[in-house]
């Protein structure tokens, strides 16, 4: 019984870490330099996937609407950084109307996310 | 007639349970390692608000444009063609340049000017090339 009632714990623990770490699913770009970061501070994660939506955290969002959102969660933590990820696949002019939107938002911090290897 | 009996089992440790919470433990660190792929940071600063300034080139001022096909030119003249993503001669290049503006004591200005079709995989190469030498004043400009 006890080692059923490990497998539940187990189980339930995995299934909430997959969760918490669960995000829009695309393909970044490969980029060797990039770093993994140690401390990953306030930051507003904006996904832009391979057909051009455009996601801030989990839930998609108009483009005309993101420069609106994110001055909101400035306005709430002011010293918050957007974490662009964008899928490689994804044109530049997808990304510029993001970058727009941050500058309009008042966040001057942007990092892109990348793998740091193909593998 | 119990403690008689824990007293006997002392001797003989039954392993099995023990081995199962092991294995148990494995197979969750297995899982949650290897399943997630982590994802790096790449930082700029944008410079300012969308308006841009017409403002004069500086010396120290350099232009990368990256064409949609992935090709990039460094103040206009290509340096790599796409199918490299490591971008050596911008690399090159660019480390020049950047040493000799510090020993002038002046700051190394790159503005990105992707093409609107370029692959953002082309863009990264740039930016992960920018990062090698050193680079951190980096603003988008209109390709």
């Amino acid at each position: 019984m006890i080692d059923i009632v490990f497998l539940l714990i187990v189980f339930f623990m995995t299934v909430a870490h997959l969760k918490s770490e669960q995000l829009v699913p695309i393909d970044v770009p490969i980029a060797d330099e990039s770093v993994i970061p140690q401390e990953r501070g306030v930051r507003a994660t904006v996904t832009i996937d391979g057909e051009g939506a455009v996601f801030y955290g989990g839930r998609q969002v108009p483009i005309e609407e993101l420069a609106a959102t994110l001055a909101q969660s400035k306005r709430e933590q002011p010293s918050i950084a957007v974490q662009l990820r964008a899928d490689a696949r994804v044109p530049f002019r997808e990304v510029r109307r993001v970058l727009d939107a941050c500058a309009s938002g008042g966040i001057p911090d942007v990092i892109f996310a990348n793998y740091q290897t193909d593998k | 007639m119990r403690p008689k009996r824990q007293l006997l089992s002392e001797d003989t440790v039954d392993l099995t349970p023990m081995i199962d919470i092991v294995f148990l433990l494995l197979i969750y660190f297995m899982a949650t390692t290897s399943i997630i792929k982590q994802e790096a940071d790449l930082g700029i600063k944008l410079p300012s608000t969308v308006a841009a300034a017409p403002d004069t080139p500086l010396p120290e001022q350099h232009f990368v444009d990256v064409l949609a096909d992935g090709t990039v030119l460094l103040n206009g003249m290509p340096t790599d063609g796409p199918g490299n993503r490591n971008l050596p001669n911008l690399t090159e290049r660019l480390g020049l340049l950047k040493a000799s503006s510090d020993r002038a004591g002046l700051k190394t200005i790159v503005v990105v000017q992707p093409e609107p079709e370029t692959l953002q995989q082309s863009v990264a190469n740039v930016l992960n090339s920018l990062k090698a030498v050193g680079i951190k004043s980096i603003s988008f400009g209109s390709g």
